[in-house]
């Protein structure tokens, strides 16, 4: 049964022209930057190292390769994407309910709980099919585009050189990472849109909520950073930075495979699930015992 | 097959169904009529477990709603007020979309000759939103009848439907009882459809059970009242209803 309605939920996402206004602007996006860098791309990098620029020379040609330009786009990017995964699970239910549609749904055989954990999963799937088409774009496209060289970061006043051979396994680690944090959004907007009867509600509530976090985030003052800021979900969707932060010997050398604060990572991903499962609990709970007048 | 007891639901201070009870029998068309914020709709919804009672019991072919949802529910095929389609899908979609909600693999032959008995063949592939609300009632109504329920409960399933499509309905409704022994549980304000359709009729008022009658019964009840100032005497449900809903 949660098979079959897996099946039509994605049916039904797919089938709808809005899905794809998502898809659309991941790749206007990614190539709009991809042209910016291609014309600009010295002055860019230039903008980052200015500050390094009277210690060493910056060899900007060799910095400006398809990697670089993915770590960029994705800086860019990431950022933006809750609101492209809001537009789709928060109309989950909420959208339902405004369209009549729920009612329908809801005298289905099937439980609402089965029905809430498809819809869910849909929303999952349609993460995961977003960053891949991102993936394709930004990192594949970028390959294309500017070719293949070690990856430099640039962190503040350090610079983390990483050899290319070492770095396909990081964006896809950190792809992996997006997805975690953007299946907590998924869910945050599902949880909102139980609540609702207009879709509208939910997805700007979750994007108030993202706003909000990430302001808190960016204040770095002692109040927020010590009470909020350190289980804030904002913080820790950020966490797949780490991926590009390498860890280095005594001598300053770079540690092939290593990543700097591997606990860190472990904890902002532990955080992000748990927040998931629990959005998705009360979304359930609520949505069991809730009377659908609508 | 359906037996309603002490059915109650309360919003807040606001009793929108008291107390009421009633049976429905096997093959029977029961007629389900009340005026507007009757409590019809809420009914309806408790039946297809949408809303929550607040307090009685709900059984279905001798099982409870509460304990026996999913085997009830995949039993019924039910049209709730309004129909609301998904737009951009088409007829055959929906068809398959229901069918696969139901628990069922969708079987397109099977699809197509149940379209052309609500008269939407022509219109198959279509997207919904290009429908007329009465394509769409009546695409509502082969998506309760895709899985081939025993009891179909339709709530105002003529609204929005022009003459020739209430015709159609009303034919419709007909022969799936009387050629397929399906049970239908039908609301609806227009009391003449009811009246000649319904085995059986319930009416409600304020929540409240006022009469459960047949119809051969409530005939002659009807014709015991002063119905010589009704212009049309054969509108005999008309002036029973109006005689108990408009104290």
């Amino acid at each position: 049964m949660f098979g079959a309605i897996l099946y039509t939920e994605l049916f039904k996402i797919f089938r709808r022209p809005r899905t794809y206004i998502s898809f659309g602007a991941i790749a206007v996006i990614v190539l709009l930057v991809q042209f910016a860098l291609r014309v600009n791309g010295t002055e860019f990098i230039r903008f980052f190292t200015d500050s390094q620029a009277d210690t060493f020379e910056i060899p900007e040609s060799q910095i400006l390769n398809g990697y670089f330009v993915c770590v960029a786009i994705l800086h860019l990017i990431l950022i933006h994407v809750p609101l492209l995964v809001a537009l789709i699970a928060g109309d989950m239910i909420a959208g339902e309910a405004q369209t009549g549609t729920l009612r329908m749904l809801a005298a289905q055989p099937a439980s609402r709980t089965t029905l809430l954990l498809a819809k869910f999963s849909a929303s999952t799937i349609y993460v995961i099919l977003l960053l891949l088409w991102m993936a394709l774009f930004a990192l594949g496209g970028s390959l294309l585009l500017f070719g293949q060289e070690d990856l430099v970061v640039f962190r503040e006043t350090d610079l983390h050189i990483i050899s290319q051979q070492d770095v396909l396994w990081r964006f896809i680690a950190a792809f992996i990472y997006a997805a975690l944090a953007l299946t907590m959004i998924a869910a945050l907007a599902l949880l909102l849109s139980v609540f609702a009867e207009n879709a509208l509600g939910p997805i700007v509530a979750t994007v108030c909520i993202v706003i909000v976090f990430t302001i808190l985030q960016q204040l770095k003052v002692p109040v927020f950073e010590q009470t909020i800021n350190p289980w804030s979900f904002t913080t820790h969707m950020l966490g797949w930075k780490g991926f590009f932060y390498v860890e280095k010997t005594s001598e300053g050398v770079t540690i092939n495979g290593s990543v700097e604060n591997p606990m860190a990572l472990v904890r902002s991903g532990a955080i992000l699930i748990g927040y998931t499962f629990l959005f998705v609990l009360v979304a359930e709970r609520v949505y069991r015992k809730k009377d659908i007048l609508c | 097959m359906l037996s309603v007891r002490g059915l109650t639901k309360r919003f807040g201070e606001f009793t929108a169904v008291d107390d009421l009870s009633f049976n429905v029998e096997q093959g029977q068309v029961y007629g389900f009529l009340g005026q507007n914020g009757a409590g019809k709709s809420t009914t309806i919804r408790m039946l297809l477990s949408l809303i929550r009672p607040t307090a009685g019991e709900i059984n279905f072919f001798g099982q409870s709603l509460f304990t026996h949802r999913k085997e009830i529910l995949s039993q019924i095929g039910a049209i709730v007020e309004k129909p609301d389609l998904y737009k951009y899908l088409s007829a055959m979609e929906h068809l398959n979309l229901f069918a696969r909600f139901g628990g069922h693999r969708p079987d397109p032959k099977k699809h197509v000759l149940l379209l052309e008995k609500v008269g939407l063949a022509q219109r198959a592939n279509s997207r919904v939103g290009t429908y007329s609300q009465g394509m769409r009632q009546r695409l509502a109504l082969a998506c309760a009848l895709v899985n081939d329920p025993s009891l179909l409960i339709l709530d105002e399933p003529t609204n929005g439907l022009d003459p020739q499509g209430i015709a159609d309905m009303r034919q419709l409704i007909r022969s799936l009882c009387k050629e397929q022994g399906k049970t239908v549980l039908v609301s609806s304000h227009l009391l003449s459809e009811i009246e000649m359709i319904a085995d059986r009729v319930l009416i409600i008022h304020k929540g409240k059970k006022v009469a459960e009658e047949s119809m051969d019964s409530l005939t002659e009840k009807a014709s015991q009242l002063k119905l010589q100032a009704l212009p049309e005497k054969r509108y005999v449900l008309e002036a029973y209803f109006l005689s108990l809903t408009s104290q």
